[in-house]
Order: structure tokens, then sequence, then C-alpha cells
């Protein structure tokens, strides 16, 4: 069982009921994308889905449409895929193209006056460089089984973490900052790419004094979360308020990349190995299979 | 099948990613999508040739084919196409790419889908974006996944759609053959027993909730808690 089977019995009914509204055809598009995120890790709701969808499409052309996809299952899936176009094809505002150049090296950690700070959570989803999605590999040979798997998935598998200080009128990259700063009044932005593929993601901070910054998952949640699967750089979670639980000090934010989920128990024990002095560049975890990234800041 | 290769005036407000233009592209070719990313496909791996035998379950084909098109209608995908070559080969060698991608990053949980292609002789090809054989023309009985599983359950979902059919009343079951064994829409399925479009969708809304509750009250909705779970 993993844990986001545990989470499924632990809160009964939730996902069920997005299942349901599969069903009723009343799902919205946003619900759709929640639950197809759920599913992708979650065996159970998605022993339940498979189960659901075959009474949908039944209820178009009977028992023997059972195993053909629905009118209305296709309709679902076009709409998100045509939203997620929709929203590539944007024009790119002043703002959107700021954020393009805060991607590159030369971009990270200068401080940039912008319109306002609301408008990071605009500029973030489109820092994602563009690639070219379909490259032909015409006859070649596919390596598979090659060291990209899981049985050694660190070495060739790439992840990385940004963070972004939102002061005011002003945005700031931590990474690369040799001595990154962010005001207790402003607000904190995590971004995070994931080239390698990683189905998990577990994002934590850790203080001087040790104390632990939940960033996702949110408590009651203790398993990582489903990591992004775009290629390009991706927001995480929403704006973090650093006045809430951050004290002045040191902070060093941990990106835990794995394909079997973290627990939060996995992060709490190897922060009570981590020895007094300066925080450590990784987490020392038991488990050998996560790729971790990290970055530090001082909260002033 | 040739839509965009005909349409240079479609082509291009599909590639300036005009959402009536990506839809009309969407309606066009998800059903052949489908059927490829179903019936599976054979690739080579160093000296293997091995066999991707389909998404069978629902989700595993939703969310492939969501991916294939998600990846197709980016706007590095939609100026990449050339408007001459078959548009839908070129979307079966995306889903053809996520599939292996996904078989590189997620060995373990693909195996199941993976067969060898050993002593297959001639009909171990590489199908590289062309469109597969079928699943059993292909790689024999094994390949059709399902088989009496599959055969059993369509009993089971045929005895329960009889039995929901045999409790409507005569008006409800009239517009239920129309609407959802015909494929009739809204208008016309309300048409054929005198109900008005508002009516329609509220006896369509109404046929579902009832058709759900009955799946669960037959205990079919809670059968996934007791047979595992897929992939």
């Amino acid at each position: 069982m993993t844990t986001d089977d545990k989470n499924c019995i632990d809160k009964p009914g939730h996902w069920s009921a997005k299942v349901d509204q599969v069903v009723t055809d009343s799902l919205s598009g946003k619900d759709w994308e929640s639950l197809r995120g759920h599913l992708k890790a979650c065996g159970h709701c998605r022993g339940q889905y498979n189960f659901a969808m075959r009474a949908v499409r039944m209820l178009a052309g009977g028992p023997d449409a059972a195993f053909t996809p629905a009118p209305a299952e296709l309709e679902r899936i076009g709409s998100a895929v045509l939203d997620l176009a929709s929203a590539e094809t944007k024009p790119k505002s002043l703002l959107g193209r700021l954020g393009a150049w805060l991607s590159t090296p030369s971009g990270a950690g200068l401080t940039i006056a912008l319109g306002a700070a609301v408008a990071v959570v605009v500029i973030l989803p489109s820092l994602s460089p563009t690639k070219p999605e379909f490259q032909s590999r015409g006859g070649k040979d596919i390596d598979l089984f090659s060291s990209s798997g899981t049985n050694h998935p660190l070495p060739t598998r790439q992840a990385g973490l940004r963070a972004f200080c939102v002061a005011g009128s002003s945005l700031s990259a931590l990474d690369g900052a040799t001595d990154a700063r962010c005001g207790k009044d402003a607000q904190l932005k995590l971004t995070v790419s994931n080239r390698g593929k990683f189905a998990r993601l577990f994002l934590v901070g850790v203080d001087g004094k040790r104390d632990l910054k939940w960033y996702a998952p949110h408590p009651p949640d203790s398993g990582s979360i489903t990591a992004p699967t775009e290629t390009g750089e991706t927001p995480v979670g929403s704006a973090i308020r650093i006045g809430v639980n951050h004290e002045p000090g040191p902070v060093r934010i941990y990106a835990l990349f794995s394909d079997l989920p973290v627990t939060a128990a996995d992060v709490e024990a190897a922060v009570a190995k981590i020895p007094a002095g300066p925080l450590p560049e990784s987490l020392p975890l038991a488990r050998q299979d996560v790729l971790q990234r990290g970055l530090s800041f001082v909260v002033e | 099948m040739t839509l965009l290769t005909e349409r240079r005036e479609l082509l291009e407000r599909f590639r300036s990613g005009e959402r009536k233009a990506l839809e009309e592209v969407y309606r066009f070719y998800v059903a052949v999508v489908a059927n490829f990313l179903s019936r599976g496909f054979s690739f080579q791996s160093r000296d293997r040739t091995l066999r991707f035998v389909g998404y069978s379950e629902p989700f595993d084909l939703d969310n492939a084919l969501q991916e294939t098109f998600t990846r197709a209608f980016k706007e590095s995908a939609r100026r990449g196409y050339d408007g001459i070559h078959s548009y839908k080969n070129y979307l079966f060698a995306i889903a053809r790419n996520l599939v292996i991608d996904e078989t590189r990053s997620r060995e373990v949980a693909m195996s199941p889908f993976l067969e060898a292609h050993e002593g297959m002789g001639m009909e171990a090809q590489v199908y590289d974006g062309e469109e597969a054989p079928s699943a059993a023309s292909a790689s024999g009985p094994r390949a059709s996944h399902g088989g009496a599983e599959h055969d059993l359950l369509r009993q089971e979902l045929g005895a329960l759609y009889s039995g929901f059919v045999e409790r409507l009343e005569e008006r409800d079951r009239i517009f239920f053959k129309a609407r959802f064994e015909e494929q009739k829409s809204q208008v016309e399925s309300g048409q054929v027993c005198q109900l008005s479009h508002m009516q329609a969708r509220t006896l369509e809304k109404k046929l579902r909730e009832r058709f759900l509750a009955y799946m669960h009250q037959m205990g079919y909705l809670e059968a996934y808690a007791t047979q595992g779970t897929s992939s």
C-alpha cells in the first residue's frame, strides 16, 4: 500500500466523490486535473476510476461499448488538452518576458522591480523554457533499461529547485546568490524542474534551530506529492508568507525527488541526525533512492 | 485521414494555436490515437524487439491520450509539423515516444505492458509512427489482454445494464435508448418522447444519477476494493 493509497483510506469519500462525478458527467476540468494527478499515484482510486469508466462507457452504447472510450470521456480529455494549450498560447506580457529572462543564469540572483508582488503568480508559470516535444527518433535503437531506470535512478536523472523572494514590488531569485536574503514581510515562491521524470516530490525547509517548514506536502498529509510532469520549471504550491513560521536566521530548502514516496517521518529522522553547525548540503536520509537539491538563504 | 494536408487554412490556424482549430484536429484524430495506444506497437531496444501490448485499463489510456495531445498541441510541436506528411503518423510518433519515455522512467510500473518479441520472425517489425497491427495479429492471443476476464466483465456489465433499463418507466426507457444506446443528441432524444431541450437535459442528469446509485447499490462500484488495482 502506497502513501497515496493510505491517504485515500484516511480520507474516505473525497476522491470517490470525484470519481462519482465522472459517472454523472459533472466533474469540472479543474477537478479532473486534480483527480488525474491523484490517480497517477494511487492504485486504489485508479481501480475505482477504471470500474466507473467502464460503467460510463456502457452508457454510450451498451455493454459492448465498455471497452472503448466513451464520447463523454474523450470530451473531458479534450477540454483539458485545449485548456492547457490555450494557456500556453496566450501572448506573453512584459512581465512574462521578464520572467523568462529571470530563468537564465545571468538573470539569477538579481533583484528586479516588478509591477506588483501578485504578478509573480502570473509570471512563474511562463518560466518554462520551450523545448521541442517531438523529436523524431527515426529507426534508431532505443536504449531501454539503461542506467536511467529505477535500479540506478540518480546518476543520469536531472531535477532542479529554484526559489524567489517576493518583497513588495521586487522579485529576486534566491538560488545562485552567495548571500541570498529575504525579509520576514516577504513571500517565498518555489519552482522545480523535473527532467528526470521523478514521480514524487517533497519540499521542506530547515532553519538553524532545526525547525522544519513543510512546504509540500502540507500537514496533515505526510507523503511526498506527485512531482510535476512538465519539462520546464513549474511552480509548486502558492506563495509562502515568510513571516508566518520563519524566524530570522539561516534556512535551507531541500527538494527531495524520488519514485517511491518520501514520508515526513523519513525527513524528521534525517533532520534529527544533523549535527550542530551549518546546515548540510543534503539531508542525511537513510534512503539512497532520493535525488536531493537544495538552496540556502537568510531570513531577515 | 489527411485533414491538415488538405486544408491549408486549418493548418495555419492550427499552427497559430487557435482553439477551434485545435479542437477540430483533436476530434478528428482522437479515436485513432486511442486505438493506437490500446493496440500497442513494437520497437527495438538494443538487440531485442519488444512489444508494448497497449493500454487496456481506462485510466492508463485516458492519461496517455491526454499526455499525447498535450505534447502534440504545444507550440513547438505544432510548428514542428511540416504540413506535408501524415499528421496521424506524427501523432503516433508522439504517442510512441511518450510510452517509451514512460518505460524508461518507470521500468517496473510499465513492465506489465511489455513483452519480448523473440521468435516472431518477420512479424517482429518496428512500427516507427506507422499504424500498428492489431494486438492479436501481432503477438497472438496473449496480446489481446483481457480475454476471459473481459468476457466475464462484459457479462456482468450486460446483466447490470439490462437490470437498470428494466427498472425504468417507459418514457425514461425510450429517452435512455435514444440518448445513450443510439447516441442521439439531447434535443433529438427529447423529441422522441415529447420533451423540451431543458426537460431532456434534466432527465439525462437524473438518469445518470440513478444509474450511479444503481451501480453502487448492486455493488459494482465497490468491487474495485476487493479486486486489487490496475497496472
